[in-house]
């Protein structure tokens, strides 16, 4: 009886602590298979990650500036498939979309004047015949660098 | 004993329930509470119809905006920085956290206008708060290392500096502590403000700056939206009605942009957006604006 409680008890801590071993897990990923990837340019510091399910959608806010060029590198764990991100101006249209690049991770952008755009991301959904829907770590990394360089 | 044990099945299977809930509240905090349209927003492109969840902020970094004060012929004055005898000051978290982010913006401010020595006491002062602040040595220990070492290398100390707050960024989210990043990013931000306001006198480019200032229109939304997601938060509660105050004044300037042209080069991987743009912004904004970032950096470096 007591080792029952015992274990019911052990059950209830893990339920606890899953959830941020797991989002510790994400970032952990993030800074061990995607950091690398952003030099030449410079990380904005801002660590955008989650666990993200098949089928679901997330956006990001960005501002460009003219003076920079800009790389917005999407790292997700392979399991989920291809991630398609799009970059969306404020009346809605398509300005750059990675299914047109073969899912390209990442992609680098230059600008003109100051613009606000939405980052778009698609976790493809899971097939409808599939048992249960996968998770994963997905990181939205962004880097910037002097336009002359 | 076979019924006590049923009852035990019965709590865990509702444990797992709840737990399952949890996580999939986790999966979209920073949203529901404060996003409201956008959980109207529907994608039904594919196969399965979803809410749009909007859980990611991004404020672009104060080194940009630092970079541009110099680009249009800023002249550097010590005098807009978070003087260094304040970091005595700073005993709580809270506090610490804020002025990282002030420091950070500080050093980047010093070394892209060539202050050699004052960005390496700044950097001193960033690694003290740092360990005060309870970022592991392990992550940080390198990096201020190497920030000593490539201090006459501006893009090194500019990537290095990016990192010191990419790890105390992470470091907190990954501890359940997303507000102490949340302050970071603000006092980072406001700090950078701070500066564009003051010393934008002194340019040979006055308009340049002041335009970019206007701009930051764009960014103040996206601050006050990941305030507001730390509700249960109270210094950052009181810091998104400052901020708030401040969007207003924000909210009165007027830009007005018509996109273009498109160019997407695939061999390169970039794409380019042109586009034509008027900010329209007149120096009664800009006083009111002034006015109240002074007042939040005032209760930010305190």
């Amino acid at each position: 009886m007591k080792k029952l409680s015992a274990i019911l008890f052990l059950s209830f801590a893990m339920l606890n602590i899953l959830p941020q071993t797991t989002q510790a897990q994400c970032k952990r990923f993030t800074k061990k298979k995607c950091l690398s990837k952003l030099p030449p340019y410079t990380y904005n510091g801002q660590l955008n990650s989650a666990i993200l399910s098949q089928g679901d959608v997330a956006d990001l806010k960005l501002t460009f500036y003219p003076e920079q060029k800009y790389r917005v590198f999407v790292c997700a764990d392979e399991g989920l498939g291809n991630i398609e991100f799009k970059l969306i101006n404020e009346d809605g249209n398509v300005i750059y979309d990675n299914e047109n690049t073969d899912y390209l991770p990442y992609w680098d952008f230059s600008t003109n004047e100051a613009i606000e755009l939405t980052l778009r991301i698609i976790i493809p959904p899971a097939p409808s015949d599939a048992l249960t829907v996968k998770d994963g770590c997905v990181s939205i990394l962004v880097g910037f660098k002097d336009k002359d360089k | 004993m076979k019924i006590k044990y049923s009852i035990f099945v019965v709590i865990a299977i509702i444990a797992t329930f709840v737990y399952s809930c949890n996580s999939s509240k986790n999966n979209t905090e920073n949203t529901d509470s404060s996003n409201d349209q956008d959980t109207s927003i529907f994608y039904t492109a594919k196969s399965h119809s979803k809410k749009v969840k909007k859980i990611f902020y991004t404020i672009p970094s104060p080194i940009e905006l630092n970079k541009l004060l110099k680009k249009a012929g800023v002249i550097f004055d010590k005098s807009v920085m978070n003087p260094l005898s304040n970091d005595e000051h700073y005993l709580t978290i809270q506090k610490l956290a804020m002025n990282m982010g002030t420091y950070g913006t500080d050093v980047s401010y010093a070394r892209i206008m060539d202050q050699i020595q004052i960005s390496l006491d700044y950097i001193i002062v960033l690694k003290k708060i740092s360990d005060k602040l309870g970022v592991p040595e392990e992550e940080t220990k390198d990096i201020f290392e190497r920030l000593e070492a490539n201090i006459n290398n501006r893009d090194s100390v500019l990537q290095l500096i990016s990192q010191t707050y990419g790890n105390a960024d992470s470091y907190f989210k990954d501890n359940d502590q997303g507000d102490i990043a949340a302050l970071i990013i603000m006092g980072g931000w406001v700090e950078g403000m701070y500066i564009a306001l003051n010393i934008a006198e002194s340019a040979k480019d006055k308009d340049l700056i002041y335009r970019r200032i206007a701009e930051q229109k764009m960014s103040i939304s996206n601050l006050v939206d990941l305030l507001k997601s730390y509700p249960n938060d109270t210094l950052l509660v009181k810091y998104t009605g400052d901020l708030e105050e401040l969007r207003t004044e924000f909210d009165k300037i007027n830009i007005v942009y018509k996109q273009k042209e498109i160019k997407t080069d695939t061999a390169n991987h970039l794409t380019v957006i042109s586009g034509e743009s008027t900010v329209s912004i007149n120096q009664e904004q800009l006083g009111k604006i002034k006015d109240l970032v002074t007042r939040i950096r005032e209760n930010i470096i305190k």
